[in-house]
């Protein structure tokens, strides 16, 4: 037991406490097992990881049996009991439902081994399947009558799985998110790594090779990484995707260093230079994109996507056209693109309708759809010139479609009699970008804004 | 000293088998237990067919009980001989084919239901009961333990509880059906035809909720160590239960016996002198009452002294009335406000934002846009929120879903709306949310006044 602790504790900082309640309730198999443990916490805080190395441990220093799964992978009963009687070494024939699978794992009595684990993976997934495998595996220690005890491991509270008549007692473990001194620390342990890799990508310039050498010490590191996590703390506290970008960005941090431009010493420099690319390089957490051989980062905001998108120039008054469909009510459009539309009467209670309901615009609530008649009719009366309706007007509408701009609601196959409904599905935001580039106004058709 | 490191391992291996692997010794409920013997006695010696129904909620005890009124049968001769025991469980035998399956192969007529076809289901069992008779004047009587019997009202025209029940009323063959549920309607569950052929006798098993006394007492009794005399007496008693011959059945292969244990008597005295001081501290007392106050029920005070015992260490060989109460403040905290602890300060923000809305429209669904407006307007007067792109901040919000702090109203909805429109609910209560805001470490001030009043 102590020897599965002191072999996990250095491969898992800041995790001792878990570590050794585990290894109280499973840690020697010549004890009783309970029959079920609940390990819960955010992604990134280290449930799979930690319990798989716990597992194989159990395995090599004791006769323990272990079964890993996930149940992502394992999505039916059946997939589920054959590979847990595939890993316990137990299977004779094949197990089509619970009662098989039970009566299977009570043939492995009177064998040497002395305990049995399964750990379940993103065990929340367990709700969806039949209603009788959680309750099973929750008194399989009661029902085989083995020194067996099943590991669930999860992202929800186990509140979440209560069903009509309640589940046997469960023991809860919660694995806590890193604190920010532990995400530094954890950040930090990778330093020899980093450094290993830097002197080998500049091994072939002898100059940079030396400053790099010189300037790579724990504390630059450290300096750096307390940098990158005032910038990214407060977005996310996902250590894996920390260490990610953390890496990333190191190359551009080091840059000037490298050039001899900047003194290594120089914090408040190094700062006014990677200030941009850190906060271009948070839009983009969680995406992953990887660009061989560039270390310069883009931004992914939806203003660049909007310049980049390459739209002709009908297309993007058809895009405008869709956006106002989608987000004005079709009662309102006499008044909005008709010249003489005549008088309208401000009635107490529209008023009053509509400052109730400030936070229900209908930008917020999302697109409503529209027929093909109405965009067209849109497009003529914002667009300032005429255009014959051709064919080549035509299947810009299907282009759109094409890039998912416009999406289909209904009628997908009746484009022709005009039944087909369409709707627009990008932001307000997009929007009002596109219409800056042609030179109109959006916010002034819109009915929200008014 | 090795022996007394030896001896700390041994009381811990001896204590977390006993609560885990105990499955016959019952405490309390002995009007219930005489009641449940004296049916089954009945049926086994005078062949008198019954129905009963043992209704408690879970942990309570249910099968426990059973277990223990067969330990104390085995004894009896006669009672061996004249009856077979047939174990079904509503979460194993899911339709009422497995279940017929499984009675075959318990009743060990496997061999003479070969090659038969039957016609119907009241058939096959009938066919089953007049095998028992076979050979002998006298038919063997069955004892049917159906576990989570609430589950068998689900199967397709309750076939097999409409068989059981009616084969036990007219006087076939000798049978009691057992069900064990902890369904208090489960009456009602029951179609009208299988309904008039229940016996309407029902056991109900309930701790009782005013006898904290007799709760200490039994922290006391599962924590200390008997004597050997003792643990002779209970393993005798167990003796008996290897002529259990099941195989739906089989908690005597693994069960707790005492008999392997033996201790150093000084270190007995010692261990349970202990034991007697950390219960009359008034801390530990205290402590037993709020558990006693959250779940009156056995199984989950065993549960809590596994823990306990579980955390014996040699270097450490005596449990502290520190580790009672840090135990049962990890009961007390709230698993929710755990998970809001750990997400990041936009996340948190976020929720603030969700809480704002609901106070505001009387826990009106949301959506995305809705969110991200309200927590826009606090980013561009704050001075640590700004510049976090929409992107960034829909991902978080996924992230709430995904630990399902808010759940999406529809399930069947998704695809046909965009993920930024779909309307979602909070599924946390405001209190949570102020306790998450309290409690999270390194907040910025701004956030936390925000928190507090919906005003920018």
């Amino acid at each position: 037991m102590e020897k599965i602790c002191a072999a996990l504790e250095s491969q898992f900082p800041c995790r001792e406490a878990v570590i050794s309640s585990l290894a109280e309730l499973i840690g020697d198999s010549q004890e009783a097992y309970p029959p079920a443990i609940y390990i819960f916490g955010h992604s990134g805080t280290g449930k799979t990881s930690l319990t798989n190395s716990f597992l194989q441990q159990c395995q090599k220093q004791q006769k323990v049996r272990i079964a890993q799964l996930n149940a992502i992978e394992c999505y039916t009963t059946k997939i589920m009991i054959e590979n847990v009687l595939d890993a316990l070494e137990a299977k004779q024939q094949s197990a089509d439902n619970m009662l098989e699978f039970v009566e299977q794992l009570r043939c492995l009595h009177g064998q040497e081994t002395q305990g049995f684990l399964i750990a379940i993976d993103n065990a929340e997934r367990l709700r969806d399947m039949d209603a009788n495998v959680l309750p099973v595996l929750l008194r399989l220690q009661q029902l085989t009558s083995l020194n067996l005890c099943v590991l669930l491991l999860s992202q929800l509270p186990f509140e979440k799985y209560y069903n009509k008549t309640g589940l046997s007692e469960i023991i809860t473990l919660h694995l806590a998110q890193y604190n920010k001194a532990e995400t530094l620390r954890i950040l930090s342990s990778d330093f020899a790594q980093v450094r290993q890799e830097l002197l080998q990508q500049q091994s072939h310039q002898q100059q940079r090779l030396a400053i790099c050498d010189e300037a790579m010490t724990p504390d630059f590191y450290s300096n750096y990484l307390n940098l990158f996590l005032s910038v990214f703390y407060k977005a996310c506290r996902d250590v894996p995707e920390l260490r990610l970008t953390a890496r990333k960005c190191f190359g551009i941090y080091l840059e000037p260093v490298l050039d001899g431009s900047v003194e290594c010493t120089d914090v408040s420099r190094l700062w006014r230079h990677i200030a941009g690319p850190l906060r271009a390089a948070l839009t983009q957490i969680y995406m992953r994109i990887e660009k061989s051989g560039e270390t310069e980062i883009e931004d992914q905001s939806v203003r660049k996507l909007a310049q980049s998108l390459e739209l002709p120039y009908y297309g993007k008054y058809l895009l405008i056209a869709a956006f106002l469909a989608s987000h004005n009510s079709a009662k309102q459009d006499k008044r909005l693109f008709v010249k003489h539309h005549g008088k309208q009467r401000k009635r107490m209670q529209t008023v009053n309708a509509r400052a109730k309901n400030a936070e229900k615009m209908s930008t917020t609530l999302g697109p409503k759809s529209f027929s093909i008649d109405r965009l067209l009719a849109i497009f003529y009366a914002i667009l300032d010139e005429k255009v014959g309706l051709t064919c080549n007007l035509l299947s810009q509408i299907s282009t759109l479609v094409h890039l998912k701009l416009l999406a289909f609601v209904s009628g997908e196959q009746n484009i022709m009699d005009g039944s087909a409904k369409l709707q627009c599905t990008v932001g307000l935001e997009f929007v009002l970008y596109i219409g800056k580039v042609v030179g109109f106004n959006v916010r002034q058709y819109l009915c929200d804004f008014m | 000293m090795p022996e007394a490191g030896q001896e700390v391992i041994k009381v811990r291996r001896f204590l977390k088998e006993r609560l885990q692997r105990d499955y016959t010794s019952l405490r309390g409920y002995e009007a219930e237990r005489s009641n449940v013997r004296q049916l089954l006695q009945r049926t086994a010696e005078m062949g008198e067919s019954n129905s009963l129904l043992l209704i408690g909620p879970r942990g309570a005890g249910k099968t426990t009980l059973i277990n223990a009124v067969l330990t104390d049968l085995l004894d009896n001769k006669a009672f061996v001989d004249n009856t077979l025991i047939v174990h079904l469980d509503g979460n194993l035998h899911t339709d009422d084919r497995i279940a017929l399956k499984s009675i075959t192969v318990q009743m060990r007529l496997e061999n003479a239901a070969d090659g038969k076809v039957f016609g119907s289901f009241a058939e096959n069992l009938a066919f089953l009961l007049q095998c028992l008779k076979a050979g002998d004047k006298k038919s063997k009587s069955v004892v049917f333990i159906l576990e989570e019997f609430d589950l068998f009202c689900t199967h397709h025209n309750q076939t097999l509880l409409y068989n059981l029940f009616d084969v036990s009323q007219s006087a076939q063959a000798p049978i009691c059906v057992l069900g064990v549920t902890c369904r208090l309607d489960v009456i009602e569950l029951l179609e009208k035809r299988v309904k008039s052929r229940f016996s309407h006798r029902q056991v109900f098993l309930f701790p009782s909720a005013n006898q904290f006394e007799e709760y200490s007492a039994l922290f006391q009794e599962l924590i200390s160590i008997p004597s050997s005399k003792e643990l002779k007496i209970t393993a005798d008693r167990l003796d008996s239960l290897e002529l259990l011959k099941s195989e739906a059945c089989t908690f005597q292969l693994n069960h707790f016996d005492g008999v392997e244990y033996t201790f150093d008597k000084r270190f007995v005295d010692n261990w349970n002198k202990e034991i007697s001081k950390l219960i009359k501290s008034p801390a530990v007392q205290r402590t037993l009452q709020t558990l006693y106050d959250f779940d009156i029920s056995q199984a989950f005070l065993k549960m809590f002294i596994f823990r306990l015992v579980a955390q014996m260490k040699l270097e450490a060989p005596h449990i502290t009335a520190d580790q009672v109460t840090a135990l049962a403040s990890q009961y007390e905290c709230d698993d929710k406000v755990d998970l809001l602890l750990g997400l990041s300060v936009l996340e948190l923000c976020l929720i603030i934002a969700i809480k704002h809305h609901s106070t505001i429209y009387d826990r009106d669904p949301f959506n995305f846009e809705i969110v991200f407006g309200r927590f826009n307007k606090f980013a561009k007067v704050s001075s640590t929120m700004q510049g976090i792109e929409r992107a960034i901040v829909l991902k978080a919000f996924e992230h709430l879903r995904i630990v399902e702090l808010i759940m999406p109203l529809s399930s069947s909805g998704v695809g046909k709306v965009q993920k930024e429109f779909e309307m979602h609910k909070l599924a946390l209560t405001y209190g949570q949310i102020h306790l998450a805001v309290q409690r999270y470490q390194a907040l910025p001030t701004e956030v936390a006044q925000w928190a507090q009043s919906s005003l920018i």
